[in-house]
């Protein structure tokens, strides 16, 4: 388990190399969290993304403040938010006092083309990252196709997207984990998982095959 | 002085409950609390101090805010702006966790929510690519760079730390844009 320090250090260090703020951030986290310090399961890091996107606000500072709480309590959720949003802080309050002419530079402003350009792809990788994990089944896409079109086209509300999505679609996987569990245990078991059935990936990829 | 301080949480407490899928998406909430409805700043300098906020390190959305806030109210006034757009979320998941522990003894309960959710999660990710790459990607070269930019992405997985793939955007476009 990280300490807090180490997590402070982590997380610091991402809100250092994150650009563009947002989904921007999925490949670092993802990279520094999953891939090369192996703190969280590809299913904690879904999980967390889920829900820092459910909720409006920064997804990046959201998201920080799960994986804290989940690798350290409430203690952890704060060193991941300081870590996340002190050095933002720090470089915008000396851009916005020393340097904010400089930044209307025609090469600065070449440099932030190209790399917002990257950032697109590094949004769209973690789009990936995030897409990989969590479509288990063709279901998932099927049903993100209307309220795609609904919030893009249409101009939904996305609270109301995510409403949507947990009405309609939360009952079908409640009856689908019923039936399944009926199946498996007999026609008078309840729909709970056996005791050696515990883990959210063993219960999770039950449900979705 | 302690009225803008008010209206400065006030405004940013307001962008952050509607403000969903990221920066981009928070942006046109602060333009109108910001130029249209404060009127603290021109549209001209608004659009400067977004673009600056994309090209620092860090959350778009507390970016945005800092800067804001300093501007009208110096360091105080930065740090006011920005815990009032980031604790609207922060209490929102505390409260959301204390409700997954109660939920934790009915597991049953558990899963097809965080299930159900993913088609949503998964429809407000395209569309945040989408406003953003609208912005970024405008012209032939850009969307060159991205299309490279992504192509290292993938092939390079757990290998190259993703700011580096954004550096070398960025020293492209010094040469090519």
């Amino acid at each position: 388990m990280p300490s807090l320090w180490g997590m402070f250090a982590v997380f610091f260090r991402t809100g250092l190399l994150t650009f563009g703020g947002g989904y921007s951030i999925l490949p670092v986290l993802h990279y520094e969290l999953v891939d090369k310090r192996h703190w969280l399961s590809e299913l904690a890091f879904t999980d967390i993304i889920s829900r820092a996107t459910a909720i409006p606000g920064a997804i990046s500072v959201s998201a920080a403040f799960l994986c804290g709480r989940l690798l350290r309590g409430k203690k952890g959720s704060a060193a991941a938010v300081l870590g996340m949003t002190i050095p933002s802080i720090t470089t915008m309050i000396i851009i916005a006092a020393f340097l904010f002419d400089y930044a209307q530079h025609p090469p600065v402003q070449r440099f932030m083309k190209g790399a917002a350009a990257a950032v697109t792809a590094q949004i769209t990788y973690g789009v990936w990252l995030y897409a990989r994990s969590a479509v288990r089944s063709i279901w998932v896409i099927l049903a993100a196709v209307p309220l795609f079109a609904g919030v893009a086209f249409l101009g939904v509300h996305p609270l109301l997207v995510v409403a949507a999505s947990l009405l309609v679609g939360g009952p079908l996987v409640y009856r689908k984990a019923q039936l399944k569990a009926a199946h498996s245990f007999g026609a008078h078991s309840p729909a709970v998982p056996s005791p050696g059935d515990q883990s959210p990936e063993s219960e999770y990829s039950k449900l979705m095959e | 002085m302690i009225l803008t301080y008010l209206q400065l949480a006030l405004s940013f407490v307001r962008v952050s409950l509607s403000a969903y899928g990221g920066g981009i998406a928070a942006i046109s909430l602060i333009r109108h609390e910001v130029v249209v409805i404060r009127g603290w700043l021109s549209i001209e300098e608004f659009i400067r101090v977004v673009t600056l906020a994309e090209m620092t390190p860090g959350p778009l959305i507390v970016n945005t805010a800092t800067f804001i806030g300093f501007r009208l109210a110096g360091v105080p006034g930065s740090l006011v702006a920005t815990a009032a757009v980031l604790s609207p979320a922060l209490l929102l998941l505390t409260v959301l966790l204390l409700v997954a522990r109660r939920l934790k003894s009915q597991r049953k309960l558990q899963v097809p929510i965080q299930d159900a959710v993913k088609p949503a999660v998964l429809a407000l990710m395209l569309m945040a690519i989408i406003s953003f790459g609208r912005h970024a990607v405008t012209d032939l070269s850009t969307a060159v760079i991205a299309a490279l930019a992504l192509l290292v992405l993938l092939l390079s997985r757990r290998k190259v730390h993703p700011v580096l793939v954004v550096i070398a955007g960025g020293i492209a476009g010094l040469f090519l844009l």
